[in-house]
């Protein structure tokens, strides 16, 4: 944890000596990331309201789920890397549901969310197969995946399910009696569903890991594969079982995320969710609550980065540099595996 | 015949790059090392050509400036991953956010804001139905040179091995780790002929995360061709074949999906990984770390 905190403090420091060279005002970058995230302004010490907190979380949503997708392959070693076409065919199956089977009502909600995991399961299965009984790098299989997964679902949505013929590669808009519905507080604090479903399943996964047998193999695998297979641990079944897990929580993000957000499938539905993810779960390290920390700094990221450049002109691109130290550090104080050979 | 030769010319021209990237991916794969990151280290040379040829009107200058950037990136990446022992797959996921997020901010800042598509010289090429770019000619030398330093030198051997089994490498008086490093570099100058191809040979311009994806369609490529520099650069015009039968389609208006041709290489691929499996074809030790003293 300490470790963590020094490696987020020293990718802070690179970035802002890196600013500083530039010739950038440091004070105005950490004021408009102050202000885009929290809401507070900090030269007026003013209040202007829940906004910015709520769209951090928004942004948050879909970090959390799939960020947990990946920290479950994780858990057992496999790095799953094919977040986002499992999160798309998973997002696209849930539309079908509600468009096509006439879904709606919490029961629809609930039927469309299994129903996205089913899909994010299977596109998540040849990748499981090809690393538990062919040898081949799931890190290999699951961007071939990813790429398949954006192909396939650009195909249905301007073919088979496009709104309007000769329109937008989208699906209609689902209706909203079959939509997860965000809830609106006083004070303009918007809370996502999706979100307490994501605490819920990380919840779920923690207890899961460290309280059930399989959970506990599944740990093992990814601690020692050696060690596991000579304690009788069936390691391959236990792998493909992690990464066809991992599959089903990455459908589940992609189908909470249509419902709750999106309500329609078109080209763009995933700006890259999938891939931050990954970042998400590296920095979460071993626990499988940390991605709840992990995806709010990495969405507070994002939403400060916007802050900065429409106030002070500073490239929204700048998030992927602090992302991409962040986990060159992490990989650093965390990721380094000893020699299995 | 026509379509044949507009099919041959869009391979060779889509292909150069990716076949470029491979001869280097696939020295350093079968050393052992995994590069997640040639995404971002392809990108960063492509925009370090673009922005040398802009300022000094040469796109040769450019070419060298975008080796000169691979190297950085490549030295950063080993320093994290065989220097620091960090796992392989993590520093590549790390390098390609962070040249994602250098050279989108630096595009920004320099030349997105006027809104025009900024043009650069570019390296010459002959004229006619299969044009041929200076670049172009490099790929089939290095597909050689990796052939040849894989399969007919010492240094290959040692390479090999070190991807193999690094204990047994290094007993025999190696040094896995240095030879890892060694065909970084190499990996590293592909890598940057690669990516100053996009920018100054084929496009003559640059624009955000304009690789979409090359790396990782190389790595892949590697996989297909079981590790062989000439079968990783077969499979390389493959998939840029596929590219171009994709046109010959829109302009035929054949009734098949153009994502059927975009996706057709990655399926090709997942095929051959279903099929074949790893088998004795891949590196052993492939993105395996190696601790010297150990």
């Amino acid at each position: 944890m300490i470790r963590v905190t020094l490696a987020i403090a020293a990718a802070l420091g690179v970035l802002a000596a890196l600013l500083a060279l530039a010739g950038v005002p440091l004070r105005d970058v950490a004021v408009s990331f102050v202000e885009g995230t929290t809401g507070w302004i900090p030269d007026r010490g003013e209040f202007v309201g829940w906004q910015p907190v709520s769209e951090v979380l928004r942004r948050a949503t879909p970090l959390l789920l799939t960020g947990l997708a990946v920290q479950i392959a994780l858990q057992a070693g496999s790095f799953n890397i094919g977040a986002e076409g499992q999160l798309r065919v998973g997002g696209l199956v849930a539309a079908w549901a509600c468009l096509s089977l006439g879904l709606t009502g919490p029961l629809g909600i609930v039927v469309a969310t299994i129903l996205g995991a089913a899909a994010g399961l299977l596109w998540a299965a040849p990748a499981a197969w090809i690393r538990a009984f062919r040898g081949g790098h799931e890190v290999i299989s699951t961007i071939m995946l990813n790429y398949v997964a954006v192909f396939a679902t650009e195909f249905v949505v301007s073919g088979p399910m496009q709104e309007r013929p000769g329109g937008e590669p989208t699906t209609a808009v689902i209706p909203e009696a079959a939509s997860l519905s965000a809830i609106t507080f006083g004070g303009g604090f918007v809370l996502y569903p999706a979100l307490l479903v994501g605490i819920g399943l990380a919840i779920l996964a923690r207890l899961w890991l460290n309280r059930t047998p399989p959970g506990f193999e599944h740990r093992l695998v990814g601690a020692n594969p050696s060690a596991a297979a000579y304690a009788g641990v069936k390691t391959k079944w236990v792998s493909l079982r992690a990464l066809l897990l991992s599959g089903a929580v990455a459908g589940v993000a992609g189908a909470l995320h249509l419902l709750g957000q999106e309500r329609r499938y078109s080209i763009g539905f995933s700006p890259g969710y999938g891939f931050d993810s990954l970042g998400v779960a590296l920095l979460a390290g071993g626990h499988p609550l940390g991605v709840l920390p992990a995806a709010l700094l990495f969405a507070a990221i994002e939403q400060g980065a916007v802050r900065a450049q429409v106030a002070i002109g500073l490239p929204k691109e700048i998030s992927f540099v602090i992302q991409g130290l962040l986990l060159l550090l992490v990989a650093y104080v965390r990721w380094r595996r000893r020699s299995t050979l | 015949m026509n379509e044949v030769l507009g099919i041959t010319a869009a391979a060779l021209s889509l292909g150069t790059p990716l076949v470029i990237a491979a001869a280097g991916e696939v020295v350093l794969e079968r050393s052992g090392v995994l590069n997640i990151g040639l995404e971002g280290t392809m990108l960063s040379s492509a925009f370090a050509a673009f922005y040398v040829s802009h300022v000094t009107g040469s796109p040769w200058l450019g070419v060298l400036a975008a080796i000169f950037v691979a190297l950085c990136v490549s030295g950063l990446t080993g320093l994290f991953a065989l220097g620091l022992g960090a796992d392989q797959v993590v520093v590549g996921t790390g390098m390609n956010l962070l040249c994602l997020g250098a050279t989108g901010s630096l595009f920004f800042t320099g030349f997105a804001r006027g809104g025009e598509l900024l043009s650069v010289p570019v390296v010459p090429s002959t004229a006619g139905r299969i044009p041929v770019n200076g670049l172009m000619l490099f790929a089939p030398l290095l597909v050689l040179a990796a052939w040849w330093l894989l399969w007919r030198t010492r240094w290959g051997l040692a390479v090999r091995a070190a991807g193999e089994d690094p204990v047994s490498c290094a007993a025999a008086g190696h040094f896995p780790l240095r030879l890892r490093w060694q065909a970084l570099g190499f990996a590293a100058v592909c890598a940057g002929m690669a990516g100053a191809y996009l920018s100054v040979a084929q496009t003559g311009s640059f624009a955000e995360n304009m690789t979409a994806g090359r790396g990782f369609v190389v790595i892949a490529a590697v996989t297909f061709g079981r590790w062989t520099p000439l079968g990783s650069a077969g499979a390389c015009l493959l998939i840029s074949a596929a590219y171009g039968v994709q046109y010959l389609a829109k302009a035929r208006e054949l009734p098949i999906p153009p994502q059927l041709f975009d996706a057709l290489p990655y399926m090709l691929a997942l095929a051959v990984l279903i099929g074949a499996g790893r088998g004795k074809a891949g590196p052993a030790a492939l993105a395996q770390p190696f601790e010297a003293g150990r």
